[in-house]
């Protein structure tokens, strides 16, 4: 295979991922080994000791569901003692546990993962299948993540693509990349809304365009809302049902809830364009007097009414990020749908209420975000020279100070990158050592904000108290990822700081994982299906029952009927 | 270590420019900074894009403009003037040199420890008169927001030195400034 120097762009969704290319000014969704533009983000350890990753593990999900790992995203960057953790623990039939630092663990037989090392078997998959496609390898990419995504799990994400051997060039938020490819013409003046609602988060950004730049004026979300929820709605509606008829409850049988989930997301699926649905699982549990079998029928009215409560708390970060930009809802030109989840008519007339405006749905929501990746990497590999995205942080960053107070030195929606220092000194003589907390977050309290990490200002030379003047830099990179320097100001000369990381793996571990992974993956890989030419195979697919091509467009889904078997579209 | 170039200069316009000069220098200088479009020297690209927004964020809205002009007209009095005729006697000639020299060290603590700047300016003012001493007290003020605390300061300069043209301006400046920032506060509060 000849090596390329091409940099391609990932969206690594909570439930499926894509990459996209642009080749000779043109985009290119790069299709998977079995021929589908979106590849499920999940990963599956066999008791015979392969890896299957994509759809090869989506579907013997239902027989092996505590080896099979998905929406791994979600635990991306966090603590195990996180109360978003500690809800999803109860919900997914795979094992967590805390690592010495506190980080979340999975615990597949007898094996210990952390979150990146799981992303890393995803896109070492579809790294792979890209160099398949385009025929020479690929060491570079572009990786979305949620805008609303913290330092942490930033750091995370690019650890992900060292250790499946990509250089992450530039991590940018979903919700810009979606604007990046909307094909709205950045030459005139406008400010357009994008609405991001995937399989497992939400981020709304407000953007102003002009003049080629995509600049963000604002931001907000939620990394804990998405698709994955609106199934669980359903999923404990037919739970409830199922109770009240039969008076058995499933939610202690690992397999039917996978067939429950697997059926709760076709349903939602369909009624997006159905009235009703019948939902059919035979076998799904045994009393004393036989098989039960759960018949229910499921109308577009009653998800509805069990999943309104969940779009409607997408209200509150959209009226933030209008207030943060100064923005009336009139004001906005366009409002961008993007995220398998705004498919549902619920979230768009809840859309519409918000903004009251009639949404923008001429993007690809499954597509938009990898498209936009790929934009941006073709700005950084030169070739497009006449755009450039300027975003925002989330978060504001700050200081632990007197009495554990947060003090504030770069605030949420500052353009990025970005640099602000503060200038230190010593309260003692001959102080030779100064701590510094960084936290991330809005609250007053540091504690009740995201520790980011411990930096120890070390080496002081000795002086009276009150001399010494040492300037800290904090940065926060066009990656929103944040850096922490300081110098010595009277001489200029980088002042040494021990950085103690919060969470997150070491430059070592990393390494590590990256060498042990490539060579089991290499070995043990296995994506189901032979090497195919992606356009042939897709024509052939269509015609199959394994699911809809994913390319077909919104019209051409609406024939679609229970009976098909859903690839999940969702990101 | 270099002198910091001013937000005119980091965009490369001039301090009369009108509000659309300044936008196109902002994008101008975006193109030519961004980490983006400089992939071979991120640290370079960083530093001078972050320089580039701060300076935009500054002057693109007419308020923080006003008051940032204000800022750099408004800064800190190096040394008391040279005193043309030696008036000085005895006592007197001795404090105002005491107060001149705790003054320099207010000024020398000024970029990094604020705080305490202001203390040594409190301390010079209390050991004799200095017009420089309580002008600087106003440029503290002025930097950390307190704008009528700031008039005070800058009005008792006007008090001791009434000849002082710079002190009569600043007066005057800081007046217009506090008139626009009553004016914008209102017009937030009326949700326009």
């Amino acid at each position: 295979m000849a090596k390329g120097s091409r940099i391609i762009g990932i969206d690594l969704g909570t439930t499926n991922s894509c990459v996209g290319i642009i080749e000779d000014g043109r985009l290119l969704i790069i299709p998977n080994d079995e021929g589908f533009r979106t590849t499920p983000s999940v990963v599956a350890f066999t008791k015979e000791g392969t890896i299957l990753v994509g759809n090869a593990a989506k579907r013997q999900q239902i027989m092996n569901p505590e080896n099979t790992v998905f929406s791994i995203k979600r635990f991306m960057g966090r603590k195990y003692t996180d109360k978003v953790v500690a809800n999803d623990i109860k919900l997914i039939p795979y094992a967590l546990q805390p690592a010495d630092n506190g980080d979340v663990r999975v615990g597949v037989l007898g094996k210990v993962y952390s979150p990146p090392e799981i992303s890393a078997m995803t896109l070492m998959k579809l790294k792979k299948d890209a160099e398949a496609y385009l025929n020479e390898s690929i060491e570079k990419a572009v990786i979305t993540v949620p805008a609303y995504f913290n330092d942490s799990q930033r750091q995370a994400t690019k650890d992900a693509g060292k250790i499946a051997g990509l250089e992450v060039v530039r991590i940018i938020n979903e919700p810009t990349a979606a604007a990046l490819a909307s094909g709205f013409d950045s030459k005139n003046k406008m400010k357009v809304v994008i609405y991001d609602l995937g399989g497992g988060t939400f981020d709304v950004s407000i953007l102003k365009l002009g003049q080629g730049i995509f600049e963000v004026m604002s931001t907000s979300g939620d990394t804990h809302l998405g698709g994955d929820d609106f199934d669980q709605a359903v999923i404990d509606y037919l739970i409830e049902d199922f109770y009240s008829k039969e008076g058995i409850d499933l939610r202690n049988d690992r397999v039917a809830l996978q067939r429950l989930k697997d059926a709760a997301e076709k349903a939602k699926i369909n009624l997006s364009t159905l009235d009703s649905v019948e939902i059919s699982l035979q076998f799904i549990a045994v009393s004393k007097d036989g098989p039960k079998h759960l018949q229910t029928i499921l109308t577009r009215e009653q998800l509805e009414q069990i999943t309104t409560e969940i779009a409607e708390r997408t209200a509150g970060p959209c009226e933030k990020a209008l207030v943060a930009a100064g923005l009336k809802p009139s004001e906005i030109d366009e409002v961008v749908l993007v995220g398998g989840q705004t498919k549902m008519p619920l979230v768009r007339s809840v859309v519409r209420r918000i903004f009251k405006k009639e949404p923008y749905t001429g993007l690809n929501p499954d597509e938009a975000v990898a498209a936009g990746a790929a934009h941006q990497a073709s700005v950084l590999k030169g070739d497009i020279r006449d755009i450039l995205l300027l975003d925002v942080t989330a978060f504001s960053l700050g200081l632990k100070t007197e009495g554990g107070i947060f003090s504030k030195i770069i605030e949420k929606n500052s353009s990025i990158p970005t640099r602000k220092s503060e200038p230190y000194t010593t309260t003692k003589d001959d102080q030779s050592f100064t701590r510094i907390e960084v936290y991330q977050g809005e609250k007053p309290m540091a504690a009740d904000n995201k520790m980011i990490g411990t930096f120890d200002l070390v080496g002081i030379p000795p002086a009276k108290k009150g001399v010494p003047k040492i300037e800290v830099m904090f940065d926060i990179d066009a990656n929103g990822i944040i850096k922490v320097s300081a110098k010595d100001d009277t001489t200029g000369k980088e002042q040494t700081i021990k950085i103690t990381p919060d969470s997150g793996l070491s430059g070592v571990e990393v390494d590590r994982m990256k060498k042990d992974i490539g060579e089991e993956f290499s070995k043990k890989i296995t994506s189901g299906s032979k090497q195919n030419q992606g356009q042939q195979y897709k024509e052939e697919k269509s015609k199959g029952d394994e699911g809809l091509p994913a390319e077909a467009s919104g019209d051409q889904k609406k024939k679609a009927s229970i009976f098909d078997i859903f690839k999940k579209k969702e990101r | 270590m270099a002198k910091k170039l001013n937000y005119y200069e980091i965009l490369e316009v001039f301090p009369a420019a009108t509000q659309d000069e300044i936008e196109n220098a902002f994008k101008n200088m975006l193109f030519k900074y961004h980490p983006d479009h400089n992939p071979d020297k991120p640290d370079w690209a960083h530093e001078k894009t972050a320089e580039v927004l701060d300076a935009h964020k500054i002057l693109s809205n007419q308020l923080r403009r006003t008051i940032y002009n204000f800022m750099i007209f408004a800064a800190l009095r190096e040394k008391p003037a040279e005193v043309a005729f030696n008036f000085f006697q005895g006592a007197d000639k001795k404090k105002y040199e005491e107060a001149a020299g705790i003054l320099q060290e207010g000024i020398a603590l000024y970029d990094s420890q604020k705080q305490q700047a202001l203390i040594k300016f409190q301390h010079a003012f209390a050991t004799y008169p200095l017009p420089e001493a309580v002008y600087n007290m106003g440029v503290f003020y002025t930097a950390t927001n307190k704008v009528q605390e700031a008039m005070r300061a800058f009005r008792e300069a006007v008090k001791i030195e009434p000849g002082n043209q710079h002190y009569i301006r600043t007066v005057d400046k800081l007046g217009e400034l506090i008139r626009e920032i009553e004016k914008a506060k209102q017009m937030a509060g009326t949700g326009e």
